[in-house]
């Protein structure tokens, strides 16, 4: 193995020989030289002689750089090494010195593997080696092809075989094989292992190479290797004409050029970085600018403490590293040093380095101790370099953006890019096509119509101000914004987001149309989420950063923190807090800061938290436009908002037009009525809950408390979804809450959980939205039907009068004024209609029935009825014979009851006038007239409530020309005429004259004996009380009570068909 | 720049409105609906000057509702790239200033005004000024800037602009 192995390596010497006679020459290194220069033969075994065993030498470790140096710092001494006069003085010494040593130990080698032959081979080899190319670069007759050729391996020479081997295990292998063909050799019982050599090549796993002449040596030598089974039965022979590239390295062109970025690899400088002053290819030589490293505790010169000089001599090293410092002259000076300035160079000496003025460390390193490539320097480090006294050095900035492109580029198609050097400098032109780090790109030019290729190297992008980017790397990854200015390398963009200024790499940039959508990578956090930062602290996120946000806590602070760090708060959107004049503040509100370091500032509440606000404005500039305050800071900004101060009627935001029936909503809930027969504080609690939903809410029942309670008042609705993705789908509610309702569709079988904000109710007729008046109408009886039975059951006028003093906006006052005010739609009426009138009682059916077992008997229950009503709240409705009997029985009227009395005494206190009108009839026809106002849509069937109406329609206005009409029984003047049917031709006053066709005569008489002749199946008719008062038609059929009426000269809109009540109808004479 | 341009827009009515004032009511919906709103194309629409035509109402099936499509011209201000405009400051701080041009917002970075006005935060009111005084910039003030970038949303625009050049500052 042993020789073989030597000449092996030569070839590989031989390849790179250029490179090391080079090498050869005699350098000079400031370093403390414990290794030295060695000649060839040696130098790969190096290593392991340090481990002093001398076998080492024969185990070859695979080069990894034909370049790498011989050399090695030690780490620690450069700042300390000799004076740079000394080590002149060494130099020629030692270079010879280690030439013999090298031999010798050499020799040293080949006498012990007792091999002549081997040793006169070595030798031929290494002085036709001599002679064929100086050592010395004497001059070269041969090409460097012929040398090479002698060298590769002919038929005669071993072959190489790749063993499979255990990935990662191949050094060790390597050495078990090693170990083994030692111990064999020196075993007398044991054949040697007959294999040359054993050949690891660094960064291909799971195979390594060994040198034999036959597979069976091979087969042997790697018997009982465990790491080796793999390739026990198959080893292959590597064809004579590939073996040199086996271990051929590709060598690396260092592209290092004068004012690169490079780091350090070794040395006390190690990962510092460093940029090239000079590049000396030929001696692997580069010399560096950085930033020194000294230290200036340690005592030096007349100073110096001669304990620590020993400890040093000793060999115990300082642990740490000085810190980054440029080089000043004074602190040296205080230390006892004694720096000599160079007097041509004005560059300080100090210690055998160079020290510009600017106080960088010059100095030369060899190659192999930088880092030249993927090296990215940080904004930090760049400004260290370039915050030196003298200003910034343009190669700095310039060079910055080439050295991170290196190549990972980041270029796509598109890009507008600019060259920065060669002889097209400062064309711009948009990029086409890519190829590795060949660019192809359309320039703008006129006179340029082909595309040119250009490294990646060569140009860089180009933005121009205005433009809108995004940011596709660095700190700011994400963001998106508009260009305010373009410097040498970086931009400042104006944040979409956030509306800060922000500084970025161009090569970071990207021209972009859409903005950002600020969610973070992980999609979990939102700009202007506001997560919980710890057990006490919440924030708002007002920038994110790649794993980090920035956030703005409630104290007012801004801090960064870990994406992971925090948790995403749920805003509660029903939080509502006090300001400084104790007036409720929801989220969305606007507000005016009126006190703090914000003060003056206005805003829209994002998140309420505790007693702290987060604000939004987009005036602010800092913070994304969130600021924090505490709520008594705070001043709401729009009053009309009065819902929480109990004062207004009206909610922000609600239009006039849906105020009344808003009013009207009676805030009971059935089953809250049940339980609680005192209600009037839970009364003052409705109002306010109510009233603090937003407009659209139409949502009956109490404000949200914790817990959950079942809205029965909704359960079976059809309701129509206002928002969201279900958006326009009708549905009828399974069941409710008081903030959500399982709403099944009609249209898609399917039942979905909705958010009561995005219901509307839809009724059962014609009404489309609740939001129509009277869609509201509709509403209001759900309520009533709940609390009336609740004032029944006290019964007292000052029960009802009290609890609306519990709450302002209830008292019946207010409830009179406010509306008005609000536009006209008097909704007082209604409102004590409402809450205090049985004969309003509109209670649908099925609260009705709801109500029904837990209602005390009472007769108030009776009031409750008619409320059929809401079910069709339909003109023609009240006239079915069913609800007009049960009005009779059950009417206030007929069997007065205090509460009658009441509501007299109500309406004649509260209304200012509504005496005429109330006073002028006692039928309760009118009184109804009375309560619902004719604006409010309800006002149309109002009159007919009462059905018992239809026993007293004489107290009506009915009498018109061409009716038919009987004369009663009671006329008193000629009971011949009584029950005459006659057509009345005029009327006077209280007076008509009818003609009475049987007797044929024309009689005047007075309108009180007169009453209308029913109609039979297939007269003509006159509707004569009601909506279609005065319509003609034909009585097509009799429905019970009903009459079903082809309506003549209808206007289009209206159905042509249409139920009366037949009492309500009066025959025409057939001519 | 402000145009004069024929544009459509389509209303969506409920039947409530159904009756004789039915096309008053579009009308008015229609300037409801439309003046004052911003599109990134056309840019902000001003002033409704005529309304064309107004199209034969569709019913929605299954709501009742109608939309009619309406044609009608108007003035629109579309802000351009490189456009000089009068602008009243707004607000003023370290990082510029925000002004409004009319229903556009702009901002003036501190790169984009003139290097001899910096900004005086100690004043009354926060503003930048030149070193003798000579030119102030304020909130209120009158100022010619020139739109150096547009952020186009589908309904909003946001320009951003500069001073520096001839000609652009406060207006006396």
């Amino acid at each position: 193995m042993s020789s073989d192995d030597e000449d092996f390596n030569q070839e590989d010497e031989y390849q790179n020989q250029d490179d090391q006679l080079n090498e050869e020459e005699p350098e000079y290194y400031d370093e403390e030289e414990e290794e030295e220069e060695e000649d060839e033969d040696t130098r790969k075994s190096k290593k392991k002689k340090k481990k002093k065993d001398l076998l080492h030498q024969f185990f070859d470790e695979e080069a990894e750089d034909d370049e790498e140096e011989e050399e090695e710092e030690e780490e620690d001494e450069a700042e300390e090494g000799y004076q740079e006069v000394q080590k002149e003085l060494e130099r020629a010494e030692r270079s010879s010195s280690r030439e013999i040593h090298n031999h010798r130990k050499l020799f040293n080698r080949m006498e012990k593997e007792d091999d002549v032959r081997e040793i006169a081979d070595y030798y031929k080899k290494r002085y036709a080696r001599n002679n064929e190319s100086s050592r010395f670069g004497s001059s070269d007759e041969l090409s460097d092809t012929i040398i090479q050729q002698q060298l590769l391996p002919s038929f005669k020479d071993p072959n190489l075989w790749t063993v499979k081997c255990r990935m990662g295990e191949e050094k060790q292998t390597a050495m078990l094989l090693m170990r083994k063909f030692n111990s064999f050799l020196n075993k007398t019982d044991k054949q040697p292992l007959l294999i040359k050599s054993v050949i690891v090549k660094e960064g291909l796993k799971g195979f390594i190479y060994i040198e034999a002449y036959k597979q069976t040596h091979v087969k042997t030598a790697i018997e009982d290797i465990g790491n080796l089974k793999l390739g026990i039965w198959k080893q292959e022979m590597v064809p004579a004409k590939e073996m040199p590239d086996v271990l051929k390295v590709v060598k690396d062109v260092v592209k290092l050029k004068v004012g690169s970025w490079v780091r350090m690899k070794r040395t006390i400088y190690k990962d510092d970085l460093a940029q090239v002053e000079e590049v000396d290819m030929a001696q692997n030589q580069v010399t560096l600018r950085l930033i020194p490293r000294i230290d200036y505790t340690l005592k030096r010169g007349h100073l110096r403490d001669p304990l620590k000089e020993d400890d040093k001599k000793n060999g115990v090293k300082r642990k740490l590293r000085p810190a980054q410092k440029l080089f000043d002259c004074d602190l040296v000076r205080g230390v006892g040093g004694q720096p000599l300035k160079e007097k041509h160079d004005d560059c300080w000496i100090f210690e055998g380095n160079r020290y510009t003025s600017k106080g960088f460390l010059i100095k030369n390193f060899p190659l192999s101790t930088v880092i030249t490539e993927g090296v990215k320097p940080t904004l930090t480090e760049l400004q260290r370099f370039e915050v030196s006294p003298d200003g910034v050095d343009p190669e700095t900035a310039a060079l910055l953006s080439k050295t991170a492109l290196d190549k990972t580029h980041n270029f796509i198609p598109g890009d507008v890019v600019e060259v920065c050097q060669g002889e097209l400098i400062h064309l711009t032109g948009t990029i086409i096509g890519l190829d590795g780090d060949k660019i192809r790109m359309m320039p703008n030019h006129e006179e340029l119509k082909e595309p040119i290729e250009f490294m990646a190297t060569e140009v860089k992008k180009y933005f121009k101000v205005g433009e809108h980017v995004k940011v596709i790397g660095g700190r700011n990854e994400g963001e998106t914004g508009l260009i305010v200015r373009v410097e040498d390398n970086t931009a400042i963009i104006l944040s979409d987001l956030t509306m800060e200024e922000i500084s970025v790499f161009q090569r970071f940039l990207q021209l972009c149309q859409s903005s950002a959508s600020g969610v973070d990578s992980m999609g979990q956090f939102e700009w202007g989420d506001l997560v919980q930062i710890d057990a006490q602290t919440v924030g708002v996120i007002i920038r994110l950063e790649k794993e980090m946000f920035r956030v703005l806590t409630m104290n007012n602070k801004v801090i960064t923190v870990n994406s992971q760090a925090v948790t995403k708060k749920r805003a509660n959107k029903f939080a509502a807090a006090l300001d400084s004049e104790s007036k409720t503040i929801n989220v969305n509100d606007v507000v005016k800061v009126i006190d703090g370091v914000n003060k003056g500032q206005q805003g829209q509440v994002k998140y309420l938290y505790r007693h702290f606000a987060f604000l939004h404005a987009k005036s602010y500039s800092e913070n994304g436009g969130y600021f924090v305050a505490t709520t008594r800071q705070l001043l709401l900004a729009n009053n009309n908002k009065g819902s929480s101060n109990g004062g207004g009627m009206s909610t922000g935001g609600m239009t006039p037009g849906f105020m009344s029936p808003r009013v009207l909503a009676s805030p009971m809930h059935p089953t809250q009525t049940n339980s609680t027969p005192a209600g009037s504080t839970t009364r003052g609690n409705m109002s306010t809950g109510n009233s603090a939903k937003s407009p659209q809410v139409r949502q009956p029942g109490p404000p949200p408390k914790p817990g959950t309670r079942r809205n029965t008042t909704l359960i079976g609705k059809t309701v129509r979804i206002s928002q969201g993705p279900y958006k326009g789908y009708v549905g009828i509610v399974k069941d409710a809450t008081d903030t959500t309702a399982r709403v099944e569709l009609h249209t898609k079988c399917q039942t979905i959980n909705v958010d009561l904000q995005r219901l509307t109710i839809v009724d059962g007729t014609n009404r489309t939205s609740i939001r129509t008046p009277s869609g509201n109408q509709f509403a209001t009886p759900i309520y009533n039907g709940g609390t009336t039975p609740m004032h029944g059951g006290s019964r007292t006028p000052m029960h009802g009068s009290q609890t609306p003093m519990h709450d302002g906006s209830r008292t019946p006052h207010y409830g009179s004024m406010t509306p008005r005010a609000d536009g006209g739609a008097t909704p007082m009426h209604e409102r004590s209609g409402s809450a205090w009138d049985p004969s309003s009682m509109q209670t649908p059916r099925n609260d009705f029935e709801d109500d029904w077992d837990e209602q005390p008997p009472s007769a108030s229950l009776n009031p409750t009825t008619p409320g059929y009503q809401a079910e069709t709240p339909d003109a023609h409705g009240p006239f079915t014979p069913g609800s007009a009997l049960n009005y009779a029985t059950h009417s206030p009227y007929t069997n007065p009851s205090p509460l009658d009395g009441y509501q007299n005494q109500l309406f004649n206190s509260q209304v200012p006038t509504p005496g005429s009108n109330y006073t002028s009839t006692n039928s309760p026809a009118s009184f109804q007239n009375y309560i619902y106002s004719p604006s409010t849509p309800g006002g149309y069937f109002a009159p007919q409530t009462p059905g018992a109406n239809a026993y007293n329609i004489d107290h009506y206005d009915w009498h018109m020309d061409g009716l038919m009409v009987r004369i009663r029984d009671s006329y008193p003047h000629d009971s011949d005429l009584c029950g005459a049917i006659g057509v009345i031709r005029s009327i006077h006053g209280s007076q008509c004259s009818l003609h009475i066709r049987d007797l044929d005569k024309t009689i005047n008489i007075s309108l009180d004996y007169l009453e209308p002749v029913l109609p039979q199946k297939g007269d003509r008719v006159m509707i004569v009380y009601g909506d279609d008062k005065g319509s003609t038609g034909l009585l097509l059929s009799i429905d019970g009570a009903e009459g079903v009426v082809k309506l003549e000269n209808r206007p289009e809109s209206r159905d042509e068909i249409t139920m009366t009540n037949i009492k309500f109808l009066c025959k025409l004479p057939n001519n | 720049m402000f145009y004069h341009i024929s544009l459509k827009h389509e209303i969506l009515l409920h039947p409530r409105y159904f009756g004789p004032n039915l096309l008053d009511t579009v009308r008015q919906k229609l300037l409801n609906e439309v003046e004052g709103t911003c599109s990134g194309k056309y840019g902000f629409i001003i002033a409704i000057t005529t309304i064309d035509t107004i199209g034969t109402g569709m019913i929605q099936p299954g709501r009742g509702y109608v939309i009619y499509p309406v044609e009608y011209k108007a003035i629109v201000f579309r802000p351009f790239k490189g456009e000089v405009l009068d602008a009243v400051v707004s607000q003023v701080n370290k990082i510029g200033l925000r002004c409004e041009i009319g229903p556009l917002e702009c901002f003036v970075s501190r790169h984009c005004i003139p290097l001899e006005m910096d900004f005086d935060p100690n004043s009354a009111s926060p503003c930048y000024k030149s070193k003798d005084e000579e030119s102030v910039i304020q909130k209120n003030d009158e100022i010619r800037i020139k739109i150096i970038g547009l952020r186009i949303d589908a309904t909003d625009i946001y320009a951003i602009g500069t001073l520096r050049d001839d000609y652009l500052g406060p207006i006396n």
